[in-house]
Parts: C-alpha cells; sequence; structure tokens
C-alpha cells in the first residue's frame, strides 16, 4: 500500500532544499530514539514516536529558475499514521527543528497546499 | 552546564553567544551611541567589537551557565581592550571610550536583557491599552541574512520584530529576528523601538487581517508608536535612552528612505497622514504642538481596538488629506470633544453605515 504524500508549497526563503531536506531527515532519524528532544516534541503534540519510523521527508525545488527567489519549494511528507499525523510532525516536530537550526525565514509563506499519490 | 536557549528558535550555542553581547551591549549602554560611532569609522574600536563576537562565539558552547559564560567573555575581552589601549598611536577619542568601556563592562551579567526590555514595554503598553491590551510572550529566533538584504556596514540594525497573526483572544508572540552574525551595538540600541511598534502598533490590534502593506497599522500607528518611544523610553531605561532614542531616528530614516516597496509606501503614506491630522488638530482645535501629537496617538490607539476590517481603518488614512472631507471633520471634532468613541469615526466614513454617526450627516 502506498503512503499517501502530503505536500506543502512554500516561497522560498533563506535556505535551499537540500539544507531544509537535510535537517528534516536528522529530524526524523532523531525520532527513532525514544529519548531525543524530537520523540518528546513529537509526543507532546500528541504523536507516538514508535509510529513514525517509517516517515519520509522528501524536500525539493517547485522549479528551476533563472531567479532563485521566484521559485517554490517543496515539501512532501508521509507517514503511515495518515494525514492528520503528517500536519502535525512538519507542523510541531520538523519546522520548529528547522527554523531553530536555519532561520525563521527558512522558507517563505505557504502557499496553497498539494497532494500526490 | 550545556547551554539552554530560552527561546525555542534559537540554538543553544546560538543563544549564548547573542547574550554574551547583548548582555555587554547593556553593561555599556551609557556609551553606546559612542560604541556605535566608532564602530561605523572602523579603527580600532571595530577591531575590538569583532574580538568581542569571536569571544563570544569561542564561550558560546562552553559547559558552564548563563552567568558565568558571560563573565567569561568579559575576562577575555578586557584582556583585548587593555591590549589595545597598550596601542601607541591611537586616537585620543577611541582612547577615552574603551577605557571606559572597561570599567562599564565589569558590570556584565547573564540576565537575558532582551526579555528585560521587552517586560518594560509590555508593562507601559498594558497600561495604554487597558482592557483590550492582550498578554504577549517574547521570541527570539535568527535568521540568516540582513532582514533588509543590506550590508551591516551601511544598515546596522540587523533585527526586526513581527508578530504572528492572528493572536490567540487574550494572548499574543512577538519575536525578534536577528541577524546572529552581525549583531551589534547599533542593533541593540534599535530593540526598544521596534518592541514598542508591535506592542502598540499590533499586539492589541483588533482587525480581520495583518498587512505589512497597511497604511494603518504599519504607516500611522508606527508613527504613534514613535510617540510612545519617545515618552516611554527614559521611564524604561533612563541609561540606554540616549542611545535608544538615537537610534530609533536612524533606523526611522533607514526604513523611511525604503519607498520602493508596498511596505515602504504604506509607513510613508501613514506618517504623512500622522502629521496631516496633528496639524488639523493644531488648527482646529486649537492645541499645541505636542498636545496634538498626543491626540493623534491616542486616536490611533483607540482605532485601533474597534474590532474593524483593516481596510476600514485603511480607508480612513487615505482620507486624511488637506482639507479634511466634512463629514470626517464633523466626527473628529465630535471625538476630540468627548462626545464620540473612535468607533463613530469609521462609521462616519464607511458609506453602509453614515447614517448612524453622531454628526448624523449622510452626506
Amino acid at each position: 500500500m502506498s503512503v499517501e504524500m502530503a505536500v506543502r508549497r512554500f516561497e522560498r526563503g533563506d535556505a535551499t532544499a537540500t539544507e531544509i531536506g537535510d535537517v528534516a531527515r536528522e529530524v526524523l532519524l532523531e525520532l527513532r530514539e525514544p529519548d531525543s528532544e524530537a520523540s518528546a516534541a513529537a509526543r507532546a503534540a500528541g504523536l507516538d514516536p514508535a509510529g513514525l519510523v517509517d516517515a519520509r521527508a522528501e524536500v525539493t525545488d517547485g522549479e528551476h529558475g533563472a531567479e532563485p527567489i521566484l521559485t517554490t519549494i517543496l515539501v512532501g511528507i508521509a507517514v503511515s499514521a495518515g494525514s492528520k499525523a503528517a500536519e502535525s510532525l512538519w507542523k510541531d516536530v520538523l519546522w520548529p527543528r528547522i527554523r531553530r537550526r536555519l532561520g525563521a525565514r527558512a522558507l517563505g509563506t505557504e502557499k496553497p497546499a498539494e497532494r500526490k499519490g | 552546564m550545556q547551554a539552554v536557549s530560552p527561546y525555542p528558535g534559537l540554538e543553544a550555542w546560538m543563544w549564548r553567544s547573542l547574550l554574551a553581547r547583548a548582555a555587554v551591549f547593556y553593561a555599556t549602554r551609557t556609551r553606546l551611541s559612542q560604541f556605535c560611532d566608532h564602530v561605523g569609522n572602523g579603527g580600532a574600536v571595530e577591531f575590538v567589537l569583532r574580538d568581542l563576537e569571536l569571544r563570544a562565539r569561542e564561550w558560546a558552547t562552553q559547559d558552564v551557565d548563563d552567568e558565568t559564560a558571560v563573565i567569561r567573555v568579559v575576562e577575555a575581552w578586557d584582556v583585548r581592550l587593555n591590549e589595545t589601549l597598550g596601542l601607541e598611536h591611537l586616537d585620543a577619542t577611541a582612547r577615552k571610550l574603551l577605557e571606559e568601556l572597561r570599567v562599564l563592562v565589569r558590570c556584565a551579567h547573564g540576565h537575558d536583557p532582551f526579555h528585560r526590555i521587552f517586560a518594560g514595554i509590555t508593562t507601559l503598553a498594558s497600561a495604554l491599552y487597558g482592557d483590550a491590551w492582550r498578554t504577549a510572550t517574547l521570541g527570539v529566533a535568527h535568521i540568516r541574512r540582513h532582514p533588509r538584504g543590506d550590508s551591516a556596514r551601511t544598515d546596522p540594525y540587523v533585527v526586526t520584530a513581527m508578530t504572528p497573526w492572528p493572536p490567540s483572544v487574550a494572548e499574543a508572540v512577538v519575536e525578534l529576528h536577528i541577524h546572529h552574525d552581525d549583531f551589534g551595538p547599533a542593533a541593540f540600541a534599535a530593540l526598544p523601538i521596534l518592541l514598542t511598534h508591535e506592542c502598540v502598533c499590533h499586539v492589541p490590534a483588533r482587525q480581520d487581517r495583518a498587512s505589512n502593506e497597511s497604511t494603518f497599522a504599519e504607516g500611522l500607528l508606527d508613527w504613534v508608536a514613535y510617540v510612545f518611544h519617545e515618552q516611554w523610553v527614559g521611564k524604561l531605561d533612563d541609561e540606554l535612552a540616549p542611545a535608544a532614542r538615537r537610534h530609533a531616528e536612524a533606523l526611522r530614516s533607514v526604513l523611511g528612505r525604503r519607498t520602493d516597496s508596498a511596505e515602504g509606501r504604506a509607513r510613508q503614506v501613514g506618517h504623512i497622514a500622522a502629521e496631516v491630522l496633528r496639524g488639523w488638530f493644531e488648527t482646529h482645535c486649537g492645541h499645541g504642538p505636542d498636545e496634538s501629537k498626543l491626540a493623534v496617538s491616542q486616536l490611533g490607539v483607540q482605532l485601533n481596538t474597534v474590532d474593524r476590517p483593516l481596510a476600514d481603518k485603511d480607508h480612513f488614512v487615505s482620507l486624511i488629506g488637506q482639507p479634511l472631507p466634512p463629514e470626517l471633520e464633523v466626527v473628529l471634532h465630535a471625538w476630540e470633544a468627548g462626545r464620540a468613541p473612535a468607533s463613530a469615526i469609521l462609521d462616519a466614513i464607511d458609506p453602509d453605515r453614515r447614517v448612524r454617526a453622531p454628526s448624523g450627516r449622510t452626506a
């Protein structure tokens, strides 16, 4: 069974898709450690870290552009626990850590979300 | 003890590095203006500021508490100050400043200076807004670039502030966004005006949305924020006040030049409207210059708490010109005489509500 990927689209901020993806994957790895800060944040948000072991994050450029500042960044989160869990994983666990590491303007304003199977 | 950041938006080492510098700027606040001037001129004082940045980074990851880290940074910096004072060819004013900094910095401590300034401003803003005030909490986060994309050499105000919208009914979060690498004395001195802007313009606002292009919220109310900053900063900290006032004006000048953006134009339009309104209170109500400045400020504060769409408040700003529309003059007179609430002003200029305006005019 394929896991639905919830995709969010953002205006480009100060960080590249690669930088954001790297931090997101580091945080997902942290979730495998029950005593990690990321696991504690997940539990505080009502998520079971054990249910997030299969979570994936894909961060890509929305399009190519001669003016990178005008392009978008796509953040895809896939988790078998469902779309609500994916949303909370992003909002409560991944984004606060990405923001802390890469800055408050790592991503720009969010645009209307898209989904793909 | 590992460094622990009190702000979720900052890594522990980054917090410690900002804290150490802010603690030094706070301790030396009576000489902050001179410090900034010398840094801008380059030379020995800029050199010791860079050294402070290095010391702060060095101690940011050490296994000590905040208080100890600040003390260690100051001790290390003092060595550099002393070495610099030993230079044969040192400008006399720079020498005097460095000698004064050496004395003042001994009072530096690990108490959070960002929160100290914020707490003072929220106390004053809460008294101004009364029941309309929302409890405000401070967040500090970092940004990787200058907030306006400029060079810190030409625009040293590498810090900005924001209040995420919508706040909860009773609570708002004010966030400082600091470009960590270039955080210096000028940015520190600008903190009071940035936080005053957020607390006067946004924390207690009752409206439908946020817009950085609002001539009311970012323009007229920003002018009002400067009025209250002028009044409050001495009460907040009389030792920081001279530098805070000076750098508030310098920041105003920097922002005032940015009329190439919608935000910059909104600011300019709102400031001009506030001055026109001030002139109207002088001419038509017989107020003196200071009294009319306060009248505009009180009106701005009251309009800010009227729960109406921001577009209505921007419409009010758009009508302020010379001469004012007659229906607006009538209701402004009524407001000034205490016969009409601020909401009546918005009613009077709203075609759908005009019939309910205290003047009774339907224009």
